[in-house]
């Protein structure tokens, strides 16, 4: 037992517990509860790119969908008054399309692969923005409200916000698992040698289509919490540059070098937004140095910083 | 007994025809040495049997079994191999866990979502077994971007080992080599040779008229000329299209 202080993720869901109650900050707690989302999101994107090295640039549109989805199901066939149906219709439609774009991209790599899911991203918005009688078009999705949950009350923000935290708990461990298994390393394969990867006998497509739907079951939960959490779904949420946040708060955080890199990334990123931009509207201007300032200093990341003081240390 | 048997295989980029119809029974024993100047094929016709490039025209058949056009990875689990002329590793992975990454799929530990790799312990006990036969464990823990290229050639020979395979095709297994790490991988190669079928394309002509029981000369993309190394030497075809020229 005494080992568990040094493990990281201890002190993730540490200060995850503690947050409602730091001062300042831990009035916001639909921030908290985003900053988890985030994490969640992050860490299924990470197993795409710093896991099996895919450049999933459109990955927001598994998040989007998870946020319609649940948007949909809440309204349509929830009549019941189930909280958990939406989050389930969420995981499922994130999987599925991360599953049919995974399927017919498989066997393209690098900037293709990327550019492929941009595109589908935009297509996703496309549809959302449009297509008023199923997404609510451009007015989006309204009237969704946290029901209880086993008796628990989800409309308080607090409780919702733990129920988050409860559910990053388990993505998180199951993911760090995940990239530690032998599948894990599988993956890993494909991302540094892919034919090397074929030659010791590993279908490399079947892999990168697999992790692809694992992680967009990932995505699309965060999303359908996303859409309990502001109660409504919009498109802008499928806007590329939501992918585009993700892929950057990975990068910066380390995630091609660290499984938590995604953690710190979006620990930063979430902070800069919301607080730098309350003191300075354009915070954007400081975080995007930042991002260029540190990946040009450290290509790795913060977290890959800490990796190369702790290496020279030996 | 054959193992590979090729019918009129022929592959062409453009205007060049890189294999030009080549009709050959390669047997179960022993060494084949593919030889060749510059652009005669030899790596094209390497990379037809492993599966890394198609055929335009003709068959290939392993024990039989029609493996034409087969991928990769499935070409695999016929029981070929293949080593790399420029080191091919998984360079952010120790020199252990290289090997494990062949070792997981040949033992079926590939898709195991929730068992830490390094805790398969079949899987560790059959990678270790291979470094030390390779006189590699003592280096298990290193990164394997850091040792030296000795080592990592004889590593990336370990990697293609993992699949289980009966035949083992080595693209240019000495180049960038020195003398000393010459020696030894001979001394692996022969050694390997004695439990596996054993292909090599090398420009290095006194590991392949040392090592070879069999020398394939291919030229212009077509078979110049096969037999043993003694055949080949006295061969005037081969000396006027290769050794004479390189000689003088």
């Amino acid at each position: 037992m005494s080992k568990i202080y040094k493990d990281p993720l201890f002190w993730i869901f540490l200060g995850c517990i503690c947050y409602p109650f730091l001062p300042y900050v831990g009035n916001f707690t639909s921030l908290g509860t985003e900053l988890l989302l985030w994490f969640i999101f992050t860490l299924s994107f990470n197993l795409c790119l710093g896991q099996t090295g895919l450049p999933s640039f459109g990955h927001g549109a598994f998040y989007g969908m998870g946020t319609y989805a649940a948007a949909i199901v809440f309204l349509r066939l929830s009549a019941s008054g189930s909280f958990v149906l939406p989050i389930l219709g969420g995981i499922a439609v994130g999987a599925v399309a991360a599953a049919f774009l995974g399927w017919l991209i498989r066997e393209k790599r690098g900037v293709y692969f990327a550019m492929m899911t941009v595109a589908f991203t935009q297509v996703c918005f496309g549809i959302c923005f449009r297509w008023d009688e199923v997404t609510g078009g451009e007015a989006g999705l309204s009237g969704i409200s946290r029901l209880d949950f086993l008796g628990i009350p989800m409309r308080d923000p607090v409780t919702f916000y733990y129920f988050c935290f409860a559910v990053f708990v388990v993505c998180a461990i199951v993911i760090r698992a995940i990239s530690r298994s032998c599948f894990g390393l599988s993956l890993q394969s494909v991302r540094q040698n892919y034919i090397r990867s074929q030659y010791l006998g590993y279908n490399v497509g079947v892999y990168k289509f697999a992790v692809y739907t694992l992680s967009g079951a990932f995505a699309g939960l965060s999303g359908a919490l996303y859409c309990l959490l502001t109660q409504s779904a919009f498109a802008d949420i499928l806007d590329w540059t939501k992918s585009g946040d993700v892929v950057m708060a990975t990068l910066l955080g380390g995630g091609t070098v660290s499984f938590y890199g995604p953690i710190v990334g979006s620990l930063i990123f979430i902070i800069c937004k919301n607080l730098l931009s309350s003191l300075w509207d354009h915070w954007l201007f400081i975080y995007g140095l930042s991002f260029v300032v540190i990946l040009s200093l450290f290509p790795t990341g913060i977290m890959g910083m800490f990796r190369k003081k702790a290496k020279k240390k030996d | 007994m054959t193992l590979f048997s090729i019918q009129g295989l022929t592959k062409r980029f453009g205007a060049l025809t890189a294999t030009n119809n080549v009709t050959l029974d390669i047997g179960r024993e022993g060494i084949l040495s593919i030889i060749g100047p510059n652009g005669a094929g030899k790596t094209t016709f390497f990379n037809l049997l492993t599966g890394f490039l198609k055929p335009d025209e003709g068959k290939i058949f392993y024990k039989g079994q029609d493996v034409t056009g087969k991928k990769p990875y499935q070409i695999i689990r016929y029981g070929i191999s293949r080593s790399f002329q420029v080191v091919s590793l998984f360079e952010e992975m120790t020199v252990l866990d290289n090997v494990r990454v062949g070792v997981q799929r040949t033992l079926g530990f590939m898709n195991r979502m929730f068992l830490n790799y390094s805790h398969a312990d079949a899987v560790t006990k059959k990678a270790m077994e291979l470094l030390e036969e390779a006189g590699m464990a003592d280096m298990a823990d290193l990164p394997a971007a850091s040792i030296p290229h000795g080592d990592r050639k004889i590593l990336d020979l370990c990697v293609a080992l993992t699949t289980n395979p009966e035949t083992i095709l080595l693209d240019e297994p000495m180049a960038g080599l020195s003398k000393a790490e010459r020696f030894r991988i001979t001394q692996l190669i022969k050694k390997l040779s004695e439990t596996h079928k054993v292909i090599i394309v090398e420009h290095d002509m006194d590991l392949v008229f040392g090592i070879s029981d069999h020398i394939l000369v291919l030229h212009h993309g077509a078979i110049l000329a096969m037999g043993s190394a003694g055949e080949i030497a006295a061969n005037e075809e081969v000396q006027a299209a290769y050794l004479g020229r390189e000689v003088a």
